[in-house]
Order: C-alpha cells, then sequence, then structure tokens
C-alpha cells in the first residue's frame, strides 16, 4: 500500500488525516512542520505528500520548493491542504510545485476521494 | 465514519486549540508592549490553525469568528493595516470569547452568543466588509449532450505531480470519450525528455455533464496545461422535453474506507500528552515495586548469613532502580509552572489599567516543574494574591512618586526548588501592611485581645484568619483583602504551606512552599498501641522525651509543654484516633514536635518504628474524608497505616479548644 506523509502542525488535524488515511489501509509517517517532514521525505520514499500551508518553523510552501529540488520527489504527487479558497493563494503553492489542494475544512470522505484521486 | 472518527480529535483539538488561544494572548500583549512582524505571524497561525480545525471538526460558529480575526490578522500581516491598540483590544475580546465557546463546546451547549455575533461583526467592520461574507452561489451546471475538450498539457506538468493519465481516468469516469492525441509535438527520439509531457489530446466527451464536473478534473492544472472546454455543438440540443436527462451526480465518487482500530498517534517533539489515568496507574505500579523492596528488605534479618552479601546486594540494586523509576515517572507528571505564569500579563494589564496603576511584572523561573494536580489547583491562590497585590499592595504612581518610588510598581513572581519543595514567591514592592488598620480590625473582629507587643510577622498572621476577611474589610482599609483564608486553606490542601513578610513602605512578599508531589511522601512511623501512622516527615521540627513533670495540665484537660522557651498543646494521638493499648504516661512515650501553618504541637505517640516513603492511597476516593488524615499507606507487611494530615489535626486541636 501506498506511503504518505501528513503534514500538519494542528496535532488533531493531523490525528485526523492519519487515522482516516491508515483506516483505509495506508501507511503514514506524520510531521509537525516543514523542516521535520523534509528530514522524514529524506529518511525514507513517500508516495504522496498532503501539506498544511500555515506552520512554524517551515511552511508548507517552503517545504514544497525545497522537496521539490530532490530528485527522488520530482513528480510524487503533493497536496496542500489549504483553507483559502482564494485562487492566487492556491496557486502560490503550485507555483512552488504542489500537485494540487485539498480545501479546509473536508471531511474523512473528501480526503479520502483525493487521495484516491492522485494515487489511483 | 465520519462523525465516529471526527469526534475522536475533538479532545486533541480543544487542547491545542486553548494552548493557541493562550500563545495568541501572549503575544498580543507582547505586541501590545511594541513587538516586531513575528509576532504578528504566530498569532496569524494559531487564529488560522482555530479556523481550519473548528471547520473541520464541526464548528462553524466558532470558524466564522476566527475567520473575521484571520481576515485582519492577514490585513496586518501584509502590511495592509497598522497594528494599534484598538485592534490589540478587539483581539484580545476575541481570544476571550473562543476561550468561552471552548467552554461551551466541551460541555455540548450552542456555541455562539450575542458577544461573539457582535465580535464577528465588529471584526468583519474592521477588516472593511460589514456583514456576513458572501457565500458562493454556485452557477446552475448547464446540462449539455456532450463537451469537446482540448487539453495539452505543458512540458513541466509531470515534474509537480500530476499525470495527465489521471486526469483522463478521471473524465472516464464522468461519461463517454473518445480521445484522439496530438503528436504533433512530440520531438525526435534522441532529442525526447521523457520527464517531460509532449502529447496533447482533443476528447470528446459525451453525457449530462456539467462543465464545472470538467473543470473540477482539470482543477489543479490551469495553469500547466492548454485547456478549452466547449459544448458539443454537432450533437443537436434535444428539442422534444421528453427525455430530458436526469443528470447523474457528478465528480468522484465518494468512496467510504473501513475504520479500523488503529489508533492515532501524535507525535508532538516538544510536549508529551498522557491520560492522567495511565500516568496514575504507573505510579501505583511503581506504588507496589516501593512495597515489594521493603518486604525483601524483612529478608535481611532472618536469612541464612553465608547468602546475605548476595541478599544486600541484590536489596541495594532494587533499592537503586526503584528509585530511578519512580523519579523518572514522576517527572512525566511534572510540567512547567509557566503554564500557570501565563495567564498573568492578561491579569495584570487589565487590573492595572482599571486600577490606574503602572505596573511591571516580572515573571522568573517559568520552568520550575510542578506535579499536574498541585499545578492545575495553584492558579486560583496566585490569581487571588496577584489581585490582592495590584489592588491594596501597589500604590497608584502619585502615591509612589509621593514616597521617593518610581511611577512604576513592581510585581514578580518566582518560582524555584527549595530542599524537597517548589517555592513561589509574589513579591511587590508596595507599601505593605497597613498594621494599624489590621490591628484595628482584628481587635473589632475579637480575634486578639490587645494590639501591644504584635511583631511583624503576627499582623502578617492575622490577615490568614477564618473571619478576619470580610468583604467590608476591602473597601475601609488598605491592607489586603478578601479571603486570605481560602487561599491557605487552599495550598494547605495540597500539602503546602502559604508565608507572608511585609516591610512597611517596601512592598510585601508571599511564599507558598509546596510539595514536589502528593503521590509519594517520606514519612516517619509511628506506633500508637495496635495501630500503626505515618508522620509527614516535613512537618517534623523534633522527636523528644519529656518527663511527667514538663506537662502542664491546664482547665479543660489540655495538656502543654514547655519547647523551645514556649508552650505548645500535647495531642495524644491514642486519644484522637481511638487506639487501644497504647501508653497513657507521657514519659514513657515520645514526643513528636510538629509545625504547620506557624503552629506547633507535640504528637503523642509510644515509639517511633522508623523512617519509610508512604505511597499515598485516597481516603475518600476508597473510604470517606477523616478529619486529620490526609490518606493512607501499605505497608511491608501488607497491613495499613494512615497518614496523618498535621494541619488539619491542629485546626482541629484549636477547634475543639475554642468548644
Amino acid at each position: 500500500m501506498a506511503k504518505i506523509l501528513a503534514v500538519d502542525d494542528s496535532a488533531s488535524m493531523r490525528g485526523m488525516v492519519a487515522f482516516t488515511l491508515r483506516s483505509a489501509g495506508y501507511e503514514v509517517a506524520e510531521a509537525e512542520n516543514g523542516q521535520l517532514a523534509l528530514d522524514t521525505a529524506a529518511a525514507s520514499r513517500f508516495d504522496l505528500v498532503l501539506a498544511d500551508v500555515n506552520m512554524p518553523v517551515m511552511d508548507g510552501i517552503s517545504m514544497v520548493r525545497e522537496l521539490r529540488t530532490r530528485a527522488e520527489y520530482k513528480g510524487v504527487p503533493i497536496l496542500m491542504l489549504t483553507t483559502e479558497s482564494n485562487t492566487d493563494k492556491k496557486m502560490e503553492g503550485k507555483a512552488a510545485g504542489a500537485t494540487g489542494w485539498l480545501v479546509k475544512p473536508f471531511d474523512p470522505e473528501q480526503l479520502l476521494a483525493t487521495v484516491k484521486r492522485v494515487l489511483g | 465514519m465520519s462523525n465516529i472518527s471526527i469526534a475522536q480529535f475533538h479532545k486533541v483539538f480543544f487542547e491545542e486549540s486553548l494552548e493557541g488561544l493562550d500563545a495568541m494572548e501572549a503575544a498580543l500583549l507582547a505586541l501590545d508592549e511594541g513587538g516586531d512582524a513575528e509576532l504578528v505571524h504566530s498569532i496569524f497561525r494559531a487564529a488560522h490553525s482555530i479556523k481550519g480545525g473548528s471547520a473541520t471538526f464541526g464548528f462553524p460558529d466558532m470558524a466564522a469568528l476566527t475567520h473575521e480575526a484571520e481576515s485582519l490578522l492577514d490585513q496586518v500581516r501584509d502590511g495592509r493595516r497598522a497594528i494599534d491598540k484598538s485592534i490589540i483590544e478587539l483581539m484580545l475580546r476575541t481570544v476571550d470569547c473562543l476561550r468561552g465557546m471552548f467552554d461551551r463546546a466541551q460541555s455540548g451547549q450552542p456555541l455562539a452568543n450575542g458577544e461573539s455575533e457582535s465580535l464577528k461583526q465588529q471584526l468583519a467592520a474592521a477588516v472593511g466588509h460589514a456583514g456576513p461574507t458572501a457565500t458562493k452561489v454556485a452557477a446552475k451546471p448547464a446540462a449539455a449532450s456532450g463537451w469537446i475538450i482540448q487539453f495539452r498539457p505543458h512540458a513541466g506538468m509531470l515534474a509537480g505531480g500530476n499525470d495527465p493519465l489521471r486526469l483522463l481516468r478521471e473524465l472516464a469516469a464522468l461519461g463517454q470519450l473518445v480521445v484522439e492525441a496530438q503528436l504533433d509535438r512530440v520531438p525526435t527520439l534522441d532529442a525526447l525528455d521523457p520527464t517531460e509531457c509532449h502529447l496533447g489530446w482533443r476528447i470528446e466527451l459525451t453525457g449530462s455533464v456539467s462543465r464545472e464536473a470538467i473543470a473540477g478534473v482539470f482543477e489543479w492544472v490551469e495553469d500547466e496545461c492548454d485547456l478549452s472546454i466547449e459544448p458539443l455543438v454537432a450533437a443537436a440540443p434535444p428539442p422534444a422535453p421528453a427525455v430530458e436527462a436526469v443528470s447523474a451526480p457528478a465528480g468522484a465518487g465518494g468512496a467510504a474506507g473501513t475504520t479500523r482500530s488503529a489508533a492515532a498517534s501524535s507525535n508532538d517533539a516538544g510536549s508529551v500528552r498522557v491520560g492522567i489515568d495511565k500516568i496514575d496507574g504507573l505510579i501505583d505500579l511503581v506504588g507496589e515495586l516501593v512495597i515489594t523492596q521493603a518486604m525483601l528488605d524483612q529478608f535481611r534479618e532472618e536469612f541464612d548469613p553465608s547468602r546475605l552479601a548476595m541478599l544486600q546486594q541484590g536489596l541495594a540494586q532494587l533499592a537503586r532502580h526503584t528509585r530511578t523509576l519512580q523519579e523518572s515517572v514522576m517527572g512525566i507528571r511534572m510540567l512547567p509552572i509557566g503554564s500557570v505564569f501565563n495567564r498573568f500579563p492578561r491579569l495584570v494589564r487589565d487590573l492595572s489599567q482599571k486600577l490606574g496603576k503602572q505596573v511591571k511584572l516580572e515573571l522568573v523561573g517559568e520552568h520550575t516543574e510542578l506535579d499536574k494536580t498541585v499545578l492545575e489547583k495553584i492558579g486560583d491562590p496566585l490569581v487571588h494574591l496577584v489581585r490582592n497585590a495590584i489592588d491594596h499592595g501597589l500604590e497608584t504612581p502619585e502615591k509612589r512618586r509621593a514616597t521617593g518610588k518610581g511611577d512604576i510598581g513592581t510585581l514578580r513572581l518566582e518560582a524555584f526548588h527549595r530542599g524537597g519543595s517548589i517555592v513561589v514567591e509574589i513579591v511587590d514592592d508596595g507599601a505593605g501592611l497597613n498594621r494599624e488598620a489590621i490591628i484595628a480590625k482584628a481587635l473589632q473582629k475579637g480575634l486578639i485581645k490587645s494590639g501591644e507587643g504584635i511583631s511583624d510577622d503576627e499582623v502578617g498572621e492575622l490577615i490568614f484568619q477564618p473571619g478576619f476577611s470580610t468583604a467590608a474589610v476591602t473597601t475601609d482599609l488598605s491592607g489586603r483583602g478578601v479571603g486570605m483564608d481560602v487561599v491557605r486553606r487552599n495550598v494547605v490542601d495540597l500539602g503546602g504551606t502559604v508565608a507572608i513578610k511585609t516591610r512597611p513602605g517596601n512592598g510585601t512578599t508571599f511564599t507558598i512552599t509546596l510539595p514536589l508531589t502528593l503521590a509519594i511522601i517520606d514519612g516517619l512511623r509511628a506506633a500508637v498501641g495496635d495501630e500503626c501512622y505515618i508522620v509527614p516527615l516535613v512537618s517534623i521540627v523534633e522527636s523528644i522525651q519529656l518527663p511527667a513533670e514538663a506537662i502542664r495540665s491546664v482547665t479543660g484537660g489540655g495538656e502543654l509543654f514547655r519547647f523551645r522557651g514556649e508552650y505548645r498543646p500535647i495531642v495524644r494521638l491514642h486519644q484522637q484516633f481511638g487506639c487501644t493499648n497504647a501508653r497513657q504516661n507521657i514519659e514513657d512515650g515520645l514526643v513528636i514536635v510538629v509545625e504547620a501553618d506557624g503552629n506547633q504541637v507535640g504528637l503523642f505517640v509510644d515509639e517511633l518504628i522508623g523512617q519509610q516513603q508512604a505511597v499515598v492511597k485516597s481516603l475518600e476516593a476508597n473510604y470517606r474524608r477523616v478529619d486529620g488524615i490526609s490518606g493512607a499507606t501499605i505497608l511491608a507487611d501488607g497491613s495499613v497505616a494512615l497518614i496523618i494530615d498535621i494541619a488539619g489535626l491542629i485546626r482541629l486541636q484549636s477547634r475543639r479548644k475554642a468548644a
């Protein structure tokens, strides 16, 4: 089963995402900011990264930008978990290299549908 | 599934949000004193997290309020608006209001109230759009019999994680596809980069599909491809209304996953969140270990001497390990006092503004750790003391100037270790206690017979007397006010003490001494007849053997003994607790001089058996509250010994004396 990295500084949000995905059989690793996510992503290869935008230490946008410079993460889907319905803000993530986004609030079904959509 | 799996994260969400609100408040207060941009970012992040979480976890009222707060913060963050006092004030009120909403959410009450609605409007007005945000009304989907889609990805699309094949599959899920690949841009093999996209497609999609559904498929790649979506004109629009197709639900199907009992773990690097019952269970276990060790200890005296050395070595090791384990487990329960201190900047700011005083708050030793139970219960007494210090201790700027002090009063909260205790000091540089007024009040209340020869320390003690403080006192007395006896009682209930030192004209210091933990105490085991009691070591001043002639009997049956130049009452434990077969003559037994709240008494016991660590078991939880007893413990032989509550016993004694 696919390996997913969930990055969010909010423990409840991260917990919900991880629980939902694990329940669906995915292998999930968690990180609470962009910096820790980069370390985790270096230690093991993930098939999908789900990342919050606003985080302390390193935000999601910077994390994506950095991740895309690594050869092993070229082409790996990265979705931003964003509360922005504003297109400009979503595009900021895309410009940094994100694959797409999932707009908060989302429920477990929406999350799984999106993940399945990306992972096929 | 969504309800079940989401509700289980409510607790974590509440906890992290309340922490977020604390952080917001602290940052707002720091900003009030001229902070930097990073503070604005951290406030924004906290608001943003709460907004996202509350929307996700089903609290739309909270999400609506934080949305407005976030919009305002966003303007500040982007430099579109300068931060000023009014914004800070508005934000602080929002923080308070959200705290109330979280309180109500935890007890399942409706979240919104007049205050939250009014704040929401004030925030919206500040942002510059009055009223609720306009909800997007989706245009009625224009159904067509089909669409022609021209889709040509830019060369770099694959690198961003979007696969054209996936998009085609999603389109296929919407209806019937006829796909025609456009190969005109495929380079020759030697120039071909396999990580790039070179193909384009003309796609004919037939079926009752809305434009939005198709746009949804391409939502993420609009900027990475050339795309056109045109209605299929070849097929004539159906003029006959007879076959009005019912549009099937479009979009990706909502596949429900199966719920497994995989527990969600959160790995917060900085903090440990463990259920308190689990920790209590661990502490119980350690308690058993302590008992086992004590039990083993007994073999030392009745064992084959040839194996003694080995046994002793093993026992020494067990003792060492027990202690290490005990300490590390206790450590889990320990939390920094900073979480309590953090509420004071706000309190001090609000109170000093209201009273027209200038107060500089100094917090020292925020990292000092305290038992979680102690920490939870020490907040209220501290708030009381801080309030009193600002209300009655510190003077107005005019008064301070008149006495040659600076305009700004200083209030220092300091926590530190001293021996096996934690000390919290509340120090102000105000006027100090008003000796004359307190003595006058105490005389009037009948707490003292005369005001002659009363030391400053004794004056300080007076304010702790029950009955000294009444609501009226605060208004006619410039000393300290209401309910100091309650403060002392709260601290004593935690196994601590409160002392006061006042320097007329220079301020007052309250010193709260608290035990490191409530779970295990060091005590002396004392035999009284057939029973055995534990006397907490911290309360013991000295143990003495008294000759019969050292005892003075007083009318009413009381007994006194002279100790360090003063007469102290004797409490016969066998009488107090109704023990049988106890020694009756004072000279046959021992008197343990104990102290609590500055009062000393002598406990008359048969003999002292030895020192021991007592794992405290609650008497209230297992039986009921007993005056003069703080709990029970299990001894090495499996029997139960009661732990004496010295402060309670002294209160009992003085009540009996008064009766």
